[in-house]
């Protein structure tokens, strides 16, 4: 139901009375313009522009109705979970295809019919119908197709490294990038039992791989709507699957357990609901398994374990893989030979040198876990024989930074990483970054943490987010503060660096990246304050724990400013990069922002996006040039999906493209 | 007349608002200043023994890997390694410069760097070539992005297209060349307009970087609307070379039409992250990258726009996120060394010139920032801020109202 205001009907009853029509004219509707508020926060939580609630909630608040109530009431939405949340949670690694756990190389081809109407699957080149064999595929059991003799090979499952060039230690599987068409240095594998290992063609293809993104943003909007806990998403066994992602879960029981039949495996699939549903993963060993860490997208997203690792540390601790300060001369002469991590125990020896701690402490100690899960080239199935057995430390900043002893098993490792604070911290972070945006301040961080800590619960932690967004007050205005610039620089200083920067005098660039130079000289060199203006402005500096709000920030900033650069252009110039960035306003995801264009043109683009913007985590989704021009093509394609042209297409483009409704930020 | 004149004259009316809240450049009409600016990255790490910096076994301490004294061309006054020589005809226009520091041994934050040619960088700066762009003569967008894979590609002024292999490339570019003269006014239209009526809304930073951003994009269309589209070429059926031959044609259309000023291209699919099988790899991938690249070269050469030949308007500045350890692992591949090299060519490039200098490990050496040789005393390690600084001062650019920190290699560039 539209709503009315008060004054537009008083003005119809004036209108009204009209003696001597024949009949009243209808009355003109005028609507109530949406309460702002309200309208951003059914965006940043629905994904959905949601018309006809923003209407009745504007309404309703603006008869008294607490703004809070429909806070609470969205944070329990589901569609947050299913197309806000695993955005927010996985961004950079949702999207890019997975090449190694579903290889590229194992899409058959088929041959022309022959006279007789029979066509031949084939991998690598067709041969002759003749020599064909006739196998049951696992997408259609009850009908057997003819495939050429090398494309199936149902009783080959590893490589020899005779057979591969491949790395010398890592069992070298059948089923992998290495064993397919692609990778193979000489013709090997086929497609195993029922071709398991083999989409018939590029859309089945297509379809698997979406399968595997599914799970993550499937199992994510379950946790999510069943207010499970949030360890869930990275503990255990269980995951939310469509058949086709069960298909691939069985493959890799096929593949563990090098099965000359899959059909036993594979016969009641059917009744696997296709939508899929919430079910444990079948493993052989006890911890094998880590909730989304070893669904394929994540696990077998990369090829190498450190960058697997790497990946894993994001996603739980929102710990980036930055690794600065690495100079030549101690790079050469710390590595005398190969890649430390697959020469024995060398890997030790890089964990705790200095430079290299700060990183691989975490990413090599870390991947001793995941050791059955081999380089994602070489195989895609858990080996048991590879694990470690025992129990191996964690360790979080460096080598000094212990965090306890687990089972060495994926299992072993998740609950020792959930169990982290920098894992709450990093939950609560996901979450207030989206909602407040560029307005979020050290103190939303640490409330939204705290509500992580006490209830484990996504849908707590985006109530006590949307509430502080609607509390927060505006920024205050850019200083003007023209105190005498080197004590009150020296003030802050000695708040936010000094604690650590005491040590190392700087030099010069050559000789001092990535040192914590001393700041405490009175006399600081130019080129020493260039940096620090550059390091802060951009948030790579203070680090953590210490934090800045945005208005010392921003005041730090332009005392360095004041004092590097004269009045004029050059500091005019200066504050412009160092306060202004070329920074757009921050906006929904490019997912969300499709779906709001497509609901306000009521119709589906049929445009299949890969944008970059769908590789970064919700600080980057800024309005960039980017931005503007792919919502205006896909407004485009919409429009012209609901059958506009001319005038009306350029008013559909336009609406649809409409900046406000993808902006996002405090609900004030 | 001065520029913002000619941009009122030229009657573009949406680019007027992309330039009216960055202040313009302390000496943009400076002569030497290359129009275009192309910055290309090799992914994952060139090893510059066999590329920039050739050394045989006699130069080179024991056991590092080494390049035979016969496989070395030597040209135009250059030392050319194997992998490189298929660019041997250019040799006289090109420099190298060797032994730059990158300080990471990581590909996210070497890569992060490279786009900002500024060490320690944030994902949220502007890359260099957003600097740049920023202030223009008339394009739509300040930079565009080819083959992106990586996140920190994603700039606040981004604007381009992504790696074919991991986004299918489904880009803007992509979507966008299949748009019709038409469609692309009704886009450019609303784009403007929105520009238009955020501009009356905004007073803070982010409003005016939405505002410039919607006529950035705006601009575009407009332009594209304008300007003969991008045909494909099919160069192989391999999907990586296919991908890489693509963007470095799209590199030259852009360039012809005047489209931007500054283009960025990822070789992401071919990847020089060689930690297995290093020489053969490298080998491969760099003559592929070595033929495509001398075919744009050729393209540019022969070619001119209204604002001049356009090799000659052109800097290519060409690199890697770090560079390849000496010596040879067990699997035969290089692991990370935290230094890189640079080919460039073109606008402001001396040409047949050998800068930098590395030692007996090739590890960087000491140089003079006036001549880039390394001298008998003194010196200093060459560092990619100084890249970075040197290439905003010859474009115009105040080094130091950006956070660069670097100094100025007066050798570099002609200027």
């Amino acid at each position: 139901m539209r709503t009315r205001s008060i004054s537009a009907l008083l003005a119809l009853t004036v209108l009204g009375g009209c003696e001597g029509c024949e009949e009243a004219p209808p009355p003109a509707v005028v609507e109530r313009p949406p309460d702002p508020r309200v309208q951003r926060l059914f965006w940043m939580t629905t994904g959905s522009t949601a018309d006809e609630d923003v209407a009745r909630w504007s309404e309703k608040i603006a008869n008294g109705a607490d703004i809070t109530t429909l806070a609470d009431q969205l944070s329990r939405d589901p569609r947050f979970g299913s197309k806000v949340l695993p955005r927010l949670l996985f961004a950079p690694y949702l999207e890019p295809a997975s090449y190694f756990a579903v290889p590229f190389g194992f899409v058959l081809s088929q041959t022309e019919p022959d006279r007789a109407g029979r066509s031949v699957y084939y991998l690598r080149e067709p041969c002759e119908a003749k020599d064909a064999e006739a196998v049951a595929p696992w997408w259609n059991l009850s009908r057997k197709i003819r495939v050429c003799p090398d494309a199936h090979r149902p009783d080959k499952w590893t490589l020899t490294h005779e057979e591969q060039d491949y790395r010398a230690d890592i069992p070298l599987a059948c089923d992998s990038k290495i064993g397919s068409p692609e990778l193979e240095r000489a013709s090997v594998c086929g497609c195993g039992p029922n071709l398991i290992r083999c989409a018939r063609d590029y859309a089945q293809y297509s379809e698997l791989r979406a399968a595997l993104q599914d799970e993550v943003v499937k199992t994510t909007a379950h946790v999510f709507e069943h207010d499970l806990p949030i360890e869930t998403l990275f503990t255990g066994e269980t995951t939310f699957r469509t058949r086709d992602a069960e298909l691939l879960d069985r493959r890799r029981r096929i593949g563990r357990e090098q099965r000359v039949d899959a059909q036993p495996l594979l016969a009641e699939l059917d009744r696997w609901p296709r939508a899929g549903k919430w079910a444990p993963r079948s493993s052989s060993v006890e911890g094998q398994h880590a909730g989304l860490l070893t669904a394929p997208q994540l696990l077998h997203l990369v090829p190498d374990r450190r960058q697997r690792q790497r990946i894993f540390y994001e996603v739980l601790w929102c710990k980036s893989g930055e690794g600065f300060g690495a100079t030549t001369e101690r790079v050469l002469e710390v590595v005398h030979s190969g890649n430390l991590a697959f020469e024995h125990d060398s890997w030790k020896r890089l964990a705790s040198m200095e430079f290299c701690t700060g990183c691989h402490a975490r990413m090599d100690y870390g991947f001793q876990f995941f050791l059955g899960y081999s380089d994602s080239r070489a195989s895609l199935h858990y080996t048991a024989t590879a694990a470690r057995s025992g129990r191996g430390p964690l360790y979080q900043a460096d080598i000094d930074d212990k965090r306890g002893e687990g089972p060495l098993t994926p299992a072993g490792f998740a609950e020792l990483a959930v169990a982290q604070p920098e894992f709450d911290r990093c939950m609560a972070t996901r979450i207030v970054e989206h909602v407040l945006a560029d307005a979020a301040e050290p103190h939303h961080f640490e409330e939204v943490t705290r509500v992580v800590e006490q209830t484990h619960s996504f849908q707590r932690a985006l109530a006590a987010a949307l509430k502080m967004s609607l509390a927060s007050k505006p920024a205050p205005p850019p200083s003007e503060d023209t105190t005498e610039v080197s004590a009150a620089l020296r003030v802050m200083l000695k708040e936010h660096c000094i604690e650590c920067h005491y040590e190392d005098t700087y030099l010069d660039p050559s000789r001092s990246l990535g040192k914590p130079f001393d700041f405490r000289p009175e006399q600081l060199p130019r080129a020493l304050l260039l940096r620090m203006a550059d390091q802060v402005a951009f948030d790579k500096m203070p680090k953590a724990p210490n934090t800045m709000t945005h208005a010392e920030r921003r005041r730090f900033v332009e005392l360095l400013v004041q004092h590097l650069f004269d009045a004029g252009d050059a500091r005019s110039q200066a504050r412009d990069y160092f306060l202004g960035a070329r920074r757009g306003d921050a906006v929904q995801g490019i997912d969300q922002a499709f779906g709001i264009v497509e609901e306000v043109a009521h119709r589906e683009a049929d445009v299949r996006w890969g944008p970059l913007e769908r590789t970064t985590f919700a600080p980057s989704w800024t309005y960039t040039p980017s931005f503007a021009a792919v919502t205006a093509l896909h407004a485009l394609r919409a429009c012209q999906a609901a059958k506009k042209s001319g005038e009306a297409l350029e008013a559909c483009v336009r609406d649809a493209t409409a900046p406000h409704r993808f902006i996002r930020g405090p609900l004030r | 007349m001065d520029r913002r004149d000619f941009l009122r004259v030229a009657g573009l009316a949406s680019a007027s608002f992309v330039t009216e809240s960055w202040p313009s450049r302390a000496y943009a009409t400076r002569r030497e200043a290359p129009r275009y600016v192309v910055l290309v990255l090799l992914s994952g790490g060139h090893d510059a023994v066999y590329t920039t910096d050739p050394k045989t076994k006699s130069e080179l301490a024991p056991g590092l890997d080494f390049t035979s004294a016969e496989s070395i061309v030597e040209k135009g006054g250059l030392r050319i390694g194997p992998h490189l020589a298929g660019i041997a005809d250019y040799a006289s226009r090109i420099s190298f410069l060797n032994g730059v520091q990158v300080a990471t041994a990581n590909h996210d934050t070497g890569i992060t760097q490279y786009a900002r040619l500024k060490t320690n960088a944030s994902p949220r700066m502007p890359s260099i070539l957003d600097l740049i762009g920023a202030d223009r003569d008339g394009q739509p967008v300040p930079a565009v992005y080819l083959g992106t894979s990586h996140r920190s590609l994603y700039t606040p002024s981004f604007f381009g297209g992504t790696d074919q292999i991991y986004f299918a490339g489904n880009d803007l570019l992509e979507v966008g060349d299949t748009t019709t003269p038409e469609e692309q006014r009704v886009m450019a239209k609303a784009l403007a307009e929105h520009a238009r009526s955020e501009k009356a809304r905004g007073l803070s930073s982010s409003a005016k970087g939405t505002v410039r951003h919607l006529a950035e994009a705006g601009a575009w269309f407009q332009r594209l609307s304008e300007t003969p589209a991008f045909k494909k070429t099919r160069h192989s059926d391999d999907y990586a070379t296919q991908a890489l031959g693509e963007d470095l044609d799209r590199t030259a259309w852009l360039i012809e039409h005047d489209l931007t000023p500054c283009v960025f291209v990822e070789a992401a699919p071919l990847s020089w992250d060689t930690h297995v099988n290093n020489t053969p790899r490298q080998a491969h991938i760099t003559q592929l990258f070595v033929r495509h690249f001398t075919r744009l070269l050729d393209t540019l050469r022969a070619k001119k726009n209204r604002h001049g030949p356009l090799l000659d308007n052109t800097l290519f500045l060409v690199g890697s996120d770090l560079g390849r350890f000496p010596q040879l692992n067990d699997m035969l591949g290089k692991d990370h060394l935290p230094q890189t090299s640079f080919l460039t060519i073109g606008r402001g490039v001396g040409g047949g010139r050998v800068f930098g200098a590395t030692g007996q490990q090739m590890e960087g050496l000491p140089i003079s920032l006036s001549t880039g040789r390394h001298p008998k005393k003194g010196g200093t390690v060459p560092v990619l801020d100084d890249i970075g600084a040197s290439l905003l001062h010859l474009a115009g650019l105040e080094p130091e109202r950006f956070g660069y920190n670097g100094r100025r290699l007066s050798f570099l560039f002609d200027t």
